[in-house]
């Protein structure tokens, strides 16, 4: 829908719409939540129960978004999605905290966590169970890989192919133009290429050698 | 934004990425052949993005499928060999890992293979080891034998029997005409053929005649030959394929009558035998789980997908996968739910599990055997109010069943575990009496009783999502509305509520995955707690009221400030909102007599700095109660403090109320109530007990300041002491005894803690109550001391949390604390003065501010008059009054705000009057009369008031006289 129509819709419906158009985006939340959250955590978190939090505070918030609307109505609810779960996951895990579970997201500076998902992602495409001893090592190797990219192209690449967004929406996300959007995510899919490649090369070696 | 202004490649990749989501397969050739300008880079991305794709769209999928958890994607791929074992193939999936068919190398024989990936969590790996070890210690001949277990590069195995049959679920399936392709070609194409014939047999011996052996020999069932599956084949085979293709808009009833007319025909009087198979199946069932529920062994996942008849008939109890030992299980203890929905009890539900739960799950499994349709067909809508709370009675669908049969199901998976058989026993023990055509031991339930029951279990289930909803809209409601007209928003809202909550409560349901129903009715629950307790917060830190002076001792450092005033209409929404809690506390499953008992509590706060001393009192006087009687249940030390704290709120209204025995009474009995509490040297307990007395030593006198007269009346010289009617000097002896309790628990705490904010704090409010009393008592320097450390404590505070406006009200306030009425206290007051206008500045609608302001401003005024500058007196006082009339016209239903303004006209008039102005001084006062005589009615401060009314119509009168 367009922006300008959404706007009206929430000034002129208030909650009724808002649960109406929350609700069309769950799905999508729900993907983008999934990838966010830490593999190694998964399982201990109902992604439901974050997107109900993240209504409640939607709702509290959205009378303030419609006064100064900075972003699109999409890219604002899964900013403010991901700072729910941010918190939650603040709130959650804050006694038992290590190194090992800790993990930050930021919405505009995108960090290691970014690289920790995809890689978890894509190492269980990439390994075969019978070798599941070398899936530790090879999230590692993957991992430094993705860590050697650029920041900003990585988190590019998750958010056009993990969250599915569109490149304007990239854009917004990211703060930058659409043509640096597009340029990134050129560049940094031909990294990931390579990293793949390379990925391939070294298990086909070390299946060779076993 | 214009499209051009993309990277070409990034285009063809965004279109090559969509056609893959779109389920194509789009060739990377073809790419290259359209765009061979671009083959480098479409050869070193488009493989990534394929790879990425498949990923993202594979982890989609499985969400959308697995029940539990998707953060395990097993294996992709099948694994060749774990130790000892060969994998074969894939012959099962669930919820905890894949089941292979396997060869023990060893031992040379067929196992059936359980497998958790190696991404497995430890909680999972946990439960996984445990269910083998669990499920290694039964041995029955209907459960199936667990050989051992074991790990290989951290994926966890475990051996069992391979029973050559299918699963109920399966076999439901079947009968349901939903094609026995879909159920089997999930298994994996390799053995569809072997699974296929394992079904197809199984199907026979149940719809045939050949259960009718006597029961307790499994042997007797009759094994089929070869002819017998041709011909089940020849006979089920045709109805399949013109149904599932062409009649797959029929109704189950249509398609279920057409099966009939197809096959009993041939196999007269079948019907009546399946029913009894069935009866017999789940027979055995009940037999193998009383004998693990006697070795404290809980299934907790009985369904027909974990239920296995073989070739012979024989059942099997597969999967103790969730089983665990009732006396050290403290993982199911935390709560965690596990189990399908479907086939859950409502207390499993609610996570708590015994022997009953089994027997539910097994009479829904035998419900839907007898019926060919789940018990529970929308387990989804098991939360939604006034549905699917009952299960329709099997002979609803199927007239045929015997009638003991049914009522045999009906008591199994009766809601409510104690009208359940209470074992597994009673339960074969029925079973066996109606296959020998004995009369049953349980008894049709009456459609009088079936309604009891229905009401009694409907609160537990159904009001919960609704109830909380409810709530929780009014509240996002209320939120949104924020700082309008309150009542009239309530009222214009209330239509918009309702669609919205129609709406929402649909969403909210469509949100909530099948798992964990109850877990997030209760997470609703504590969400409409929660909003409450915010409604609350930002109606009880508005200021205006008449303790506006007494910061809360609250615990939290954040104290805010909303943009708004208290008023009467907050009340009313409060009030509103609490009968709403109330009604919902009675009829919630969850107890929330404490929430409830804690709300009240709030709403008395608010009602009571409004100076509705009454509607606070009651409002305390229940919280009171509630709390007294939770007390008796729970030696919780959170339970006293919470009454301890009622107790002060009552004591200051007592004290106001110039009861004072009253206010004696509370605050021994407070006393006494930590004293004998354990916790009593604990922290908490002694900040209680300074809590205590900081009010006792504080509220009195602050109250008589409030309304004693200020500054110096035109032909007094002397300074306004604490000349209060209800208050002499025993009473102020008190306070000071009190106080330097306070001070000295306050010292040790603060010893302990030196950093506690809320120590701190309250360490600050008793020096501020020490100045106060030493200057009552005319000890000018240990007031200056006090109040020095009181500024000290404050500016540090300050110093920690910089900007803070609460601890700047703090500083502004105590600055402003009169001592000596000595025009040395003049630059003090100044400063005092300076923050007021910086917290104004940066948030002017704060009646707090304004009101500090004035009051600063009276407390120069009066300086001034006595370095005799009345003039300059006269102005400032005028400032004052400008500052209160616009908070009494604004809120005039705030005592303190009128009374704040009497008696700047008071002192306005006597200045007045020293500057031969009696005119003016005349209408200053007659102002204050009217103000007065208004507010009265506003408060039963009566007495007070009252005085204060007759000391301004003696001055009138004494004008008049001039």
């Amino acid at each position: 829908m367009d922006e300008h129509l959404i706007r009206q819709k929430l000034a002129q419906e208030g909650s009724t719409a808002l649960a109406e158009l929350f609700s069309e985006l769950v799905p999508r939340l729900e993907k983008i939540l999934h990838f966010r959250i830490d593999p190694r955590i998964r399982s201990r978190v109902d992604t439901s129960d974050v997107l109900q939090e993240a209504f409640l505070e939607i709702s509290r918030r959205v009378d303030e978004y419609l006064e100064t609307p900075h972003v699109s109505f999409f890219v604002w609810i899964r900013q403010k999605t991901i700072q729910t779960w941010i918190d939650i996951q603040r709130e959650h895990f804050r006694e038992k905290r290590d190194v090992n579970r800790e993990i930050r997201f930021s919405l505009t500076q995108p960090n290691h966590a970014t690289s920790i998902s995809i890689a978890a992602y894509l190492i269980d495409e990439l390994t075969s169970p019978s070798h599941a001893m070398m899936q530790a090592e090879e999230v590692q190797q993957l991992q430094s890989a993705l860590d050697s990219m650029q920041e900003i192209d990585r988190e590019v690449l998750a958010l056009r192919h993990f969250e599915q967004l569109s490149n304007l929406q990239v854009a917004e996300v990211l703060g930058i133009t659409p043509t640096a959007a597009s340029n990134r995510y050129v560049r940094a899919a031909t990294r990931l290429g390579q990293i793949v490649a390379e990925l391939r090369t070294r298990q086909d070696g070390n299946r060779g050698s076993s | 934004m214009n499209q051009d202004e993309r990277h070409p490649v990034d285009l063809l990749s965004d279109e090559f990425a969509e056609r893959i989501r779109a389920g194509e397969n789009p060739s990377i050739e073809e790419y290259v052949k359209r765009h061979p300008e671009y083959e480098e880079m479409i050869k070193a991305i488009f493989p990534s993005i394929e790879l990425v794709e498949r990923v993202s769209k594979r982890e989609s999928s499985a969400r959308a499928n697995t029940p539990y958890d998707s953060s395990s994607p097993l294996f992709a791929k099948q694994p060749e060999r774990l130790g000892d074992f060969r994998i074969l193939r894939e012959i099962g999936r669930g919820g905890m890992g894949i089941v292979y068919e396997a060869i023990q190398l060893s031992l040379k024989r067929r196992v059936a293979l359980k497998v958790v990936g190696a991404l497995g969590s430890d909680r999972q790996r946990e439960r996984f080891r445990r269910e083998a070890e669990a499920a290694a210690s039964l041995h029955h001949t209907n459960i199936v034998p667990v050989f051992g277990t074991g790990e290989e590069n951290g994926v966890q195995y475990y051996a069992m029997q391979l029973i050559e049959g299918v699963t109920l679920a399966e076999v439901l399936h079947f009968l349901h005409g939903e094609g026995e392709q879909a159920s089997v070609a999930s298994a994996g194409n390799s053995s569809l053929a072997f699974r296929r014939r394992n079904l197809i047999d199984v199907v026979t011996l149940l719809l045939s005649n050949k259960t009718k052996e006597p029961i307790r020999s499994q042997s007797s069932l009759l094994a089929t030959s070869p002819q017998d599956h041709q011909r089940t084949e020849v006979m089920l085979a045709p109805p399949q394929l013109p149904e599932s293709q062409s009649n797959a808009q029929l109704s189950i009833s249509q398609r279920l009558k057409s099966r009939e007319e197809s096959v009993s025909p041939l196999q007269k009087p079948m019907r009546d035998d399946y029913f009894r198979s069935v009866a017999h199946i789940v027979l055995d069932a009940a037999n193998a789980l009383q004998y693990a529920h006697h070795q404290g062994i809980l299934h907790r996942d009985i369904k027909p997908g974990n239920l296995i008849v073989d070739r012979e008939g024989t059942v099997w109890i597969a999967d103790f996968g969730l089983a665990s030992r009732e006396e050290t299980d403290a993982m199911t203890l935390t709560g965690e739910i596990v189990g399908t929905l479907k086939y859950m009890a409502p207390e499993q539900i609610r996570g708590n599990a015994d022997a009953r739960t089994d027997i539910f799950s097994l009479g829904l499994t035998l419900y839907e055997l007898l019926t060919w349709h789940a018990a529970i067909e929308h387990p989804k809508t098991r939360l939604v109010p006034n549905a699917s709370q009952s299960i329709r009675n099997p002979r609803a669908y199927r007239p045929e069943i015997p009638k003991d049969l049914e009522t045999i199901t009906l008591k199994a998976c009766s809601f409510d575990p104690s009208h359940r058989y209470q074992s597994a026993s009673d339960f074969e023990e029925d079973l066996r009496r109606f296959l020998e055509d004995r009369p049953i031991l349980a008894r049709p339930i009456t459609s009088i009783e079936r309604m009891g029951r229905w009401a009694v279990r409907n609160p537990l289930i159904a009001t919960l999502s609704t109830a909380s909803l409810l709530l929780l809209l009014s509240v996002v409601g209320i939120l949104y509305i924020g700082n309008r007209q309150l009542e009239d928003a309530l009222l214009d809202k209330k239509q918009e509520f309702n669609r919205a909550e129609e709406n929402l409560h649909a969403k909210t349901l469509a949100l909530e995955s099948t798992e964990r129903e109850r877990s997030r009715a209760e997470r609703n629950l504590d969400l409409a707690i929660q909003a409450f307790e915010s409604v609350v917060d930002n109606i009880a830190s508005r200021g205006g009221s008449i303790e506006s002076a007494i910061a809360d001792l609250a615990d939290d450092d954040t104290q805010s400030f909303a943009d708004t005033t208290l008023s009467n209409a907050d009340v009313v929404l409060l009030e509103t909102l609490l009968s709403f809690f109330d009604q919902f506390a009675k009829e919630n499953a969850k107890d929330l007599s404490l929430e409830a008992a804690l709300a009240r509590k709030r709403v008395g706060s608010i009602q009571h700095r409004l100076g509705r001393l009454d509607d606070a009192a009651k409002s305390f006087g229940q919280a009171l109660e509630a709390l007294t009687i939770l007390e008796k249940s729970s030696q919780s030390s959170d339970l006293l403090y919470e009454r301890v704290e009622i107790m002060n709120d009552l004591l200051k209204i007592a004290i106001q109320r110039g009861d004072a025995p009253k206010s004696i009474e509370l605050y021994q009995e407070a006393r006494r109530s930590l004293e004998r509490s354990p916790a009593k040297n604990s922290p908490e307990g002694k900040f209680a007990m300074v809590k205590v007395l900081n009010n006792i030593a504080s509220v009195g006198s602050k109250f008589s300041r409030e309304l004693r007269p200020r500054g110096r009346g035109p032909l007094g010289r002397l300074p306004p002491k604490e000349d209060s009617p209800l208050f002499g000097n025993p009473r102020l002896r008190k306070e000071a005894e009190a106080n330097q309790e306070a001070l000295k628990i306050l010292d040790d705490l603060l010893t302990l803690d030196p950093k506690s904010v809320p120590y701190r704090v309250a360490h600050a409010q008793a020096l501020k109550a020490e100045t106060r009393i030493a200057s009552a008592n005319n000890d000018i320097k240990r007031a200056e001391e006090s109040l020095t450390k009181a500024v000290g404590i404050f500016e540090q505070l300050l110093r920690d949390y910089p900007g803070s406006n609460p601890y700047t009200y703090e500083l502004a306030d105590t600055l402003g604390t009169s001592i000596a009425y000595h025009p040395s206290e003049l630059p003090r007051f100044n400063r005092a003065l300076e923050l007021c206008k910086e917290l104004i500045e940066s948030n002017p609608s704060i009646s707090d501010y304004r009101d500090l302001h004035a009051r600063v401003l009276s407390k120069i005024a009066s300086l001034q008059v006595g370095i005799g500058r009345r003039e300059r007196a006269l102005e400032t006082i005028q400032q004052a009054i400008e500052i209160q009339k616009k908070l009494a016209e604004q809120f005039p239903d705030v005592l303190h705000y009128q009374v704040a303004l009497v008696q700047s006209l008071h002192q306005s008039a006597d200045l007045h009057l020293e500057l031969k102005h009696p005119e003016r001084a005349r209408q200053d006062l007659e102002q204050a009369i009217t103000i007065l005589e208004k507010s009265q009615k506003l408060s039963r401060l009566g007495n007070i008031i009252q005085s204060y009314l007759q000391r301004l119509r003696d001055r009138q009168k004494s004008l008049e006289g001039k």
